[in-house]
């Protein structure tokens, strides 16, 4: 409670602030007042910060007057108008939904996890130690997020031993460095391979163009959460350069657990403190980023490191002791070279070492249990793309990838005691090639196939068949096929404490296939339409089954059979306003038994919006998204929920100064998720009330 | 509460005098069309059509949704020359035209124009992927966010039309240059 009335004052101090900030330029507003009253298009935004810019920002500037050379630095809205971006968009073999920079500031969003919630079919699940995201239906309690594909500039993220990818704090970047998300919906393996099972979340990075000098950012929240960042970002003719580090760290708040509460007649034994769980949500992360670019060469340097206490007394461990958590290291460093071979060909060439070392400390009525893996691995891959008699475009491709270090250890600490020390190396190659071909302006076909080897479990190869129809003037039809799997992580081979938990060194990967129709039509005055259905099948599931002891393993069991529509409708206003609306309808099944998978809603309905307060200077972001209601693993069904989320961002004319006030959970609404059984007796978790969030950001 | 009422009362006045922030994709378009123009120099030989001599017709073909923002380029004055905007249907219509822009929508369409254009002093411009290379004079394209232009000098050199050095320098991606720098 503390806390929070601490916020509410900084909140009340913040919107004095905003103001300040929306009301300044008084007198440049009434000049572009002036200039518009013919109703053409006047005004000139300032492409750049420099103050040699301002003469052509200046607002009575008509366009038309400007040199090339000033219509060349000009940034246009490319999301919202019809533009070739859009008609990329509409192109595109799959389903995609693009998150902009200016989305991630105008509704608040903290975590890749925020950001995803925000996507038609999409839906996530937190532990109060790590972020689950569930899609189209599909949100394994016990996966680590192994069924996306998640890609920075290209990079993969998932790590080699759980192959997971990290979306909550633990995510490698800071979000505030994300230019622009391209969520690829449905199998993307004929072109990435593994993981690449549901999704494909592909990030694109700030570059000194969109990150020009110095940048200082603060940020304050619920539960004592303060952020700091700094960034600088240099472009010259011959190069650039960003570099960025970020701090945060959250007290987090007191959390009650009913099952832990000893005045429960069901309390579990570990019950005590009244079921309160004090300062052991603790979130602490640093992160850095760097990134190079010269003469075709890029370099990317990414390092996060999170701390994160576990308040849930998972696995057995000691409940209400702070001593309980995880700390995760993730960090790689990438080179890129790009040519351009002739007229009709690129080449691109990649070659990239990554580290994440994992350390979980649980606490067994005193002793520390501690768990770790260590995981370095090392690639190349090499891309060709050409463009030939006008309609072929062609995609080919090899990746080569050495696991130099898969390594897991469980032991205790003091007395000291070794239950794992599991060592492994691993190799892989893939070879891919896709055509994009354009047979007329009504048909587009794709047909893509890749071949993957792995050494642990031998070959898979997938392929994607696509055909994208556009009938008439704005309407396309999508017609889409791709099977796609995920290899089974090093952790679900390997990882054994006989004989509670047993390995399972002969599991195959898992296999989908996607069969999907996509509708996308515009409708004009920046409104678009999406409707989708789709049904996939997945086999060999790779699943945490329980034998009569209780003892565990990884088995490629289940199947899984789903069927979903999902429509989503897009609009943007003149003023600057925009929405979007998506309702998706899911039905996931196991067809041996008939009945719906735990943790998947039937329904998921979102509603995005962005009404500008002030033109350019004020803007309000307000979120609502409701989920349907879920079943736990333990067969509880919980009922359905909506969480409306409020973001205000105001900042000048020149973007140097912008700040932004924002509540989560504005109703307070009160809803559990979901969790794994690693968390018994809980079987879903408490998620967060209201919480209060601001935000400073500074350039110069 | 009551700071940010007043706040908002305040900005009101405003909300209505300005529009959007950044300028749409074809406000810019439109402004490189008028800049492409007055750096292109055409044969001095009169057109065959009935286009006035001091008009320079600027023609659209085929379906367009951004007609309303290019519409504000109809009349407008450069150098002793009027603008003419005119929305054409079909390729055929499209010789009288000192300027021709194609969207994406004539894709399909581009090989029978540019049949009817051949030997004909036209500017072409567009802005889809490949024009260039398929033959049209100067073609837009979107790189971060800012607007750049390829330009395909072999057959703008073909139909006896200038463009200046200028716009060459500017061009991000040259077809055909060795030819037509003679």
């Amino acid at each position: 409670m503390r806390s929070f009335r601490m916020i509410g004052t900084m909140g009340c101090f913040l919107l004095v602030l905003l103001a300040a900030i929306a009301a300044a330029n008084p007198s440049a507003a009434a000049a572009e007042g002036a200039s518009v009253q013919e109703g053409r298009p006047a005004e000139v935004p300032s492409p750049g910060r420099t103050e040699g810019d301002e003469g052509t920002a200046s607002p009575d500037t008509d366009l038309r007057s400007l040199s090339l050379e000033e219509l060349m630095e000009i940034e246009v809205q490319t999301v919202v108008s019809a533009s070739r971006y859009r008609q990329k968009l509409s192109e595109a073999p799959s389903s995609v939904t693009i998150i902009t920079a200016e989305e991630i500031r105008k509704f608040g969003y903290r975590t890749l996890a925020d950001i995803l919630k925000s996507v038609r079919g999409f839906s996530t699940t937190y532990d109060r130690n790590y972020q689950y995201v569930g899609v189209r239906g599909f949100g394994r309690l016990g996966d680590y997020n192994t069924r996306i594909l998640l890609l920075v500039d290209g990079h993969r993220v998932n790590d080699a031993i759980y192959a997971s990818a990290p979306i909550g704090t633990e995510f490698v970047l800071d979000v505030d460095l994300i230019e622009r998300i391209e969520i690829s919906r449905g199998p993307g393996s004929s072109l990435y391979g593994s993981n690449a099972f549901f999704a494909v979340v592909s990030i694109v990075t700030r570059r000194a163009k969109d990150l020009t000098g110095a940048e200082l950012s603060a940020e304050a929240g619920s539960h004592d959460a303060f952020k700091g960042r700094a960034s600088y970002g240099h472009g010259a003719s011959g190069g650039n350069a960003v570099i960025s580090a970020t701090g945060y760290g959250s007290r987090g708040g007191s959390l009650y657990f009913r099952e832990f509460d000893p005045q429960y007649a069901l309390a579990d034994p570990r019950s005590r403190n009244g079921g309160y769980a004090d300062n052991c949500d603790y979130d602490r992360s640093r992160s850095g980023y760097a990134r190079f670019e010269r003469g075709g060469f890029q370099l990317a340097g990414v390092y996060l490191e999170r701390v994160k206490g576990v308040p849930t007394a998972s696995y057995g461990t000691d409940f209400n002791d702070p001593g309980n958590r995880t700390t995760d290291l993730r960090g790689y460093v990438d080179l890129q070279y790009d040519k351009r071979l002739a007229e009709i060909a690129e080449l691109n060439v990649r070659v990239y070492y990554d580290v994440y070392r994992y350390t979980g400390d649980y606490v067994y009525t005193g002793t520390v249990n501690r768990d770790r893996a260590e995981g370095a691995w090392y690639g190349s891959d090499v891309r060709i793309t050409s463009r030939f008699l006008n309609i072929h475009h062609v995609i080919a491709g090899i990746e080569n990838e050495a696991s130099a270090q898969q390594d897991q250890y469980n032991a205790d600490v003091s007395p000291a005691a070794v239950y794992l020390d599991d060592h492994r190396r691993s190799r892989s190659w893939a070879a891919y090639v896709q055509d994009e071909i354009a047979v007329s302006r009504l048909l587009r076909i794709y047909a893509g196939v890749r071949r993957d080897h792995t050494s642990t479990f031998g070959g898979t190869t997938n392929p994607r068949l696509a055909a994208i129809i556009a009938p008439y003037e704005h309407g396309t039809f999508k017609l889409l096929y791709g099977s796609a799997f995920r290899a089974p992580s090093v952790y679900e081979l390997y990882y054994a404490a006989p004989p509670a938990i047993q390995n399972n060194p002969a599991l195959q990967p898992e296999k989908i296939k996607t069969y999907e129709l996509v509708y996308e039509h515009d409708l004009g005055n920046g409104l678009r339409a999406v409707a989708s259905r789709y049904s996939y099948s997945i086999r060999n599931l790779i699943t945490q089954t329980f034998d009569a002891l209780g003892n565990s393993s990884f088995q490629n069991q289940e199947r899984t059979e789903a069927t979903g529509t999902e429509v989503e409708l897009l609009k943007s206003w003149e003023n600057g306003a925009s929405g979007k609306v998506s309702y998706a309808l899911q039905k996931v099944t196991d067809p041996a038994t008939g009945e719906f998978l735990s943790n998947s809603p039937r329904q998921l309905a979102k509603v995005n919006l962005v009404v500008p307060l002030l033109p350019d200077r004020f803007f309000a972001g307000i979120e609502e998204q409701y989920t349907g209601p879920r079943f736990t693993d333990a067969g509880v069904r919980l009922r359905g929920f909506a969480v409306t989320n409020l973001t205000v961002l105001a900042r000048n004319l020149q973007r140097t100064v912008e700040a932004s006030f924002g509540i989560d959970n504005l109703m307070n609404k009160k809803y559990a998720d979901p969790v794994s059984r690693d968390l018994f007796p809980l079987d879903s978790v408490q998620q967060e009330g209201r919480t209060l969030r601001a935000k400073v950001t500074y350039a110069f | 509460m009551l700071l940010v009422g007043g706040f908002l009362l305040r900005g009101e006045g405003y909300a209505a005098e300005r529009k959007t922030s950044a300028p749409t994709e074809y406000q810019v378009k439109a402004a490189f069309v008028y800049n492409f123009i007055k750096f292109v120099e055409w044969p001095l030989r009169g057109q065959s059509g009935n286009a006035a001599e001091d008009t320079v017709r600027l023609c659209v073909l085929g379906e367009f949704p951004d007609r309303a923002t290019f519409a504000a380029l109809d009349g407008q004055e450069m150098t002793g020359k009027r603008l003419s905007l005119v929305f054409l249907q079909e390729p055929e219509e499209s010789r009288d035209c000192q300027v021709l822009f194609l969207p994406s929508t004539v894709s399909n369409k581009l090989p029978e124009v540019l049949a009817v254009l051949q030997g004909q002093p036209t500017l072409t411009i567009g802005d889809t992927e490949g024009y260039a290379r398929r033959g049209v004079m100067i073609n837009m394209y979107l790189d971060h966010k800012r607007v750049r232009f390829e330009i395909n000098a072999e057959t703008a050199g073909a139909a006896d039309l200038r463009i200046s050095a200028k716009l060459l320098n500017l061009a991000g991606v040259l077809y055909g240059v060795s030819r037509t720098e003679k």
